[in-house]
């Protein structure tokens, strides 16, 4: 790139940032809390080094231990995120293959027998639609289709499931289709040589070079999925957001950091094992 | 030789191999967990996938999905239902759509520009290449083991903060900085800035440590200081993939700065939230179009973008 | 049983009549005339972009001329369905210069992979996943004929380059095929190892009764191993002649860069 040219991207990028910042009316003075709001922060951020171990406030006898409640609140966490991305990639693999241009690579010399004729018509026709389909998945926000179930169905865990499932299915569809494509095609092109089908060159010359950083990126999604799982929460499901604002409102801030920390544990596990097994399946990749 | 014996043989020789073939037993349990994960997941009684379709529920959907209509097609305008469709949608627009999702684009735009800037500024400490009180040079003068701690100390400590912040989502640092900032847009902007710095950050670091060094080192020898070196090769070479990065993490902004409104500062998703306690249902499906469209629009300019950076790189 | 393995039949011989390709509109092969008898050894030399890769494609049926005919094994390619051309495919087993085998799979699966153009997607989904015993059993004997069987199970991409070629090599062995085509196979190899693989090509497509007929651009191998040479310029055959009657000046002609 050019001097001139990167001067120029840096300066639209500021110059965009201005904009925002006087279109929201952001003033760095706004940044000091009140006084209401930093003996708030002072309360909150005393107790990061001390997390509640027990209830701050009197429960009814028989209530769980803070400590179970909290492993209770994960193990809903989790659930909930690996039935909704278990969902997204079943999902997210069949769109994913519809919506790569590998997949129909080898179709294209199909062409002479009903169903070969039949899918050169249809291919482009099915990329298509997959490609619109995955965009509209991705476009709405989990937390936008949580309200829309709530309101159509009220609260149940199979819709907090469905909501994180379906933007997360566009995304791992997206994200599947990319690598599928970008994956090195020689090996298929010498499959074909040795006279494969199209089905055939996928399967063994197109897909085995894909799966390693397919499946990487879906476990690196389980960790996201956990972050949605855990917010939904705010909205009456049973997942840690939930607790998190209960206390916080009730300004039991011990108690809100171990939410917090129990969040910070779940993602942090998912993480070094996602990033472990990306060691061992994609050697010198960057995520 | 005969021919049984010779296949027994090779039967015995491929047996042998296949028990001392080398494997990743981390990678099939890890398969072997996921899937039990998920299965137990989807068997567990609090997910019944029969009560969501129950009689009464479905009776509930299809008012609800009635309800969705705007409101003037509901009291019959059987005629011209498109016009006053249009017309409606277009009140809506005048009315709040414009500046709510004016507000939610502004809110993801000045996130990213800030977490830009200060990932940038991150990458520089939390590289481990960067590390060491003499980055890029071969042979360092003998350096005081305090001063290379020190140095190996503060990356770690930076890339700690950036996983502390990543690990927080967005909505939870919107959530607690409301609390203590008071109403406005500065916790929902700075709420994005730190979930975005964290994972930026480190994307960035990343980038640092993956560039070949010789231009670097090569600076170095001139005997340019650290930050020379960071302004005359580092940010020019890592330039167009932080670009990559940073328009990648916006489109994912867009997304948030949709739902962060519903915590009480107006925005999309406050109007998403504030209809449906109206019970509007018709407006709320339309902020929720609204909000589709907005990030439609931010994953396509986010891909024209970095089409571009590919392109010029 | 999910493999059709029938006998390598008889080998096949090669017939083209005019053949003309072009890429743009540069003639990648212009007009060529060519016979190979069955069980024949032919080398394919000339200089770089010569055209002797896409001959290959043809010969292989990858590839459509727009004009001429390609007989091979005595059946007129152009009349084939595409299904009845992937059975002719099937059949020649072409090495590719660059191997194109997949480099995370074991060995064994690439191998196995050789073996898709006869059998069904359902048959070729059990070799991928379960394959039958007796099929690993072929594929150890077949490394063991190119001297990698203790590889057998190895990741294709722990191997060094040589070893891979013989992965590749076995995998157009396990085509059961009726011919070897392979591209460039010495290309990437030091001089000790080049001759050990012409000699490795060699006697496979003796002891099998294949036709062999190999790109080369060492002019040196080509000389010392193969009975018959082609020489391909710019598209055209220049020379096609039993190698004892060839002599220094028909080579410098081949590769004079002034002269056309």
């Amino acid at each position: 790139m050019l001097v001139g040219a990167r001067g120029l991207v840096l300066g639209t990028i500021a110059l965009v940032g201005l904009w925002a910042a006087w279109e929201l009316g952001l003033d760095p003075r706004d940044l000091i809390p009140g006084s209401g709001g930093l003996a708030l922060a002072g309360e909150l951020f005393s107790r990061a080094f001390s997390p509640a171990w027990t209830y701050e406030s009197a429960v009814p006898e028989g209530t769980v231990p803070l400590p179970l409640k909290a492993l209770e609140a994960a193990r809903v966490t989790v659930m909930l995120a690996a039935a909704a991305l278990g969902l997204s990639v079943v999902v997210g693999l069949f769109l994913g293959l519809a919506a790569s241009t590998a997949t129909w690579v080898g179709s294209a010399h199909g062409g002479r027998c009903a169903w070969g004729r039949c899918l050169n018509v249809t291919s482009p026709a099915i990329y298509g639609v997959s490609r619109v389909f995955i965009a509209l998945l991705r476009s709405v926000h989990e937390l936008i289709w949580a309200v829309l179930f709530l309101a159509a169905f009220g609260v149940g865990q199979f819709s907090a499931v469905l909501a994180i499932a379906i933007p997360y299915s566009g995304t791992l569809a997206k994200v599947f289709s990319e690598m599928l494509d970008e994956a090195p095609r020689d090996a298929a092109e010498a499959l074909r040589s040795a006279g494969a089908s199209p089905a055939q060159i996928f399967l063994f010359g197109l897909l085995p070079q894909a799966l390693p950083d397919m499946t990487a990126y879906a476990f690196y999604r389980f960790e996201c999925a956990l972050r949605s799982s855990a917010v939904l929460g705010f909205f009456g499901y049973p997942t840690l957001g939930y607790y998190l604002a209960a206390s916080f409102e009730n300004l039991h801030y011990g108690e809100v950091w171990t939410y917090l920390y129990t969040l910070l544990g779940l993602v942090l596990l998912a993480d070094a094992w996602s990033g472990a097994l990306r060691r061992r399946l994609v050697p010198g990749g960057v995520r | 030789m005969t021919d049984s014996e010779r296949i027994s043989g090779r039967a015995e020789a491929v047996h042998r191999l296949h028990a001392a073939r080398p494997r990743s037993r981390f990678a099939r349990w890890s398969g072997i967990a996921f899937v039990g994960l998920v299965a137990v997941a989807w068997t567990s009684p609090a997910l019944r996938p029969g009560d969501f379709l129950s009689p009464r529920r479905l009776a509930n959907l299809r008012r609800f999905l009635g309800e969705l209509v705007p409101y003037p097609l509901q009291q019959g305008e059987g005629e011209n239902a498109a016009r006053v469709a249009v017309a409606w949608s277009l009140d809506m627009l005048g009315d709040k759509g414009w500046s709510a999702a004016g507000t939610s684009l502004a809110l993801s735009v000045a996130a990213i520009v800030l977490v830009g800037a200060l990932a940038a500024v991150c990458m520089l400490v939390a590289a481990r290449t960067l590390a060491t009180p003499e980055p890029y040079v071969e042979s360092p003068r003998t350096p005081s083991r305090l001063r290379q701690r020190a140095w190996r100390a503060l990356a770690a400590g930076t890339r700690a903060v950036l996983v502390f912040l990543r690990s927080i989502p967005e909505y939870i640092w919107a959530f607690l900085l409301l609390a203590i900032l008071g109403p406005g847009v500065w916790p929902l902007v700075l709420a994005l800035a730190l979930h975005n710095l964290g994972i930026l950050g480190k994307l960035d670091a990343e980038v640092v440590e993956n560039l070949d060094p010789a231009p670097m080192a090569a600076l170095r020898g001139l005997g340019a200081g650290r930050l020379q070196i960071a302004t005359a090769a580092i940010l020019p070479l890592s330039l167009p993939r932080l670009l990559l990065f940073f328009f990648y993490r916006w489109e994912t902004c867009v997304r948030e700065a949709t739902v962060l409104g519903m915590l009480g500062v107006v925005s999309l998703g406050y109007w998403i939230v504030d209809s449906r306690a109206r019970n509007h249902y018709d407006e709320m499906f339309f902020f929720v179009l609204l909000g589709a469209a907005l990030v439609l629009l931010g994953d396509l300019l986010s891909a024209v973008a970095r089409t571009l950076v590919r392109r010029a790189s | 049983m999910s493999v059709e393995s029938g006998s390598a039949g008889p080998a096949a011989g090669f017939r083209l009549e005019s053949v003309t390709v072009s890429f743009g509109s540069v003639a990648a092969l212009d007009a060529i005339d060519l016979e190979i008898a069955r069980g024949e050894a032919v080398g394919l030399v000339g200089p770089s972009g010569a055209g002797k890769t896409t001959l290959l494609r043809v010969l292989n049926g990858t590839l459509r001329p727009e004009n001429g005919t390609v007989e091979v094994g005595g059946v007129d390619l152009g009349s084939l369905s595409e299904s009845r051309l992937r059975q002719v495919r099937s059949r020649i087993g072409t090495i590719h210069q660059d191997l194109r085998l997949v480099p995370n799979l074991r060995v064994v699966r690439n191998v196995l992979s050789g073996a898709l153009g006869r059998t069904s997607l359902a048959g070729s989904l059990r070799l991928l996943f379960l394959p039958p015993r007796r099929e690993v059993l072929r594929v150890h004997e077949l490394l063991e004929r190119v001297g990698i069987e203790d590889k057998l199970f190895e990741r294709t991409d722990r191997l060094s380059g040589g070893q891979r070629q013989r992965v590749a090599i076995a995998r157009a062995l396990y085509q059961e095929p009726t011919a070897l085509l392979p591209d460039e196979p010495i290309s990437s190899l030091d001089p000790a190892r080049a001759r050990d693989t012409m000699e490795l090509l060699l006697r496979l497509s003796r002891d099998d009764g294949l036709t062999l007929c190999a790109s080369l651009h060492d002019l040196d191998i080509a000389r010392t191993f193969l009975p018959r040479l082609v020489g391909l310029r710019a598209g055209r055959i220049v020379f096609d002649r039993p190698t004892a009657e060839l002599s220094d000046e028909d080579f410098r002609r081949l590769y004079d860069l002034e002269g056309d």
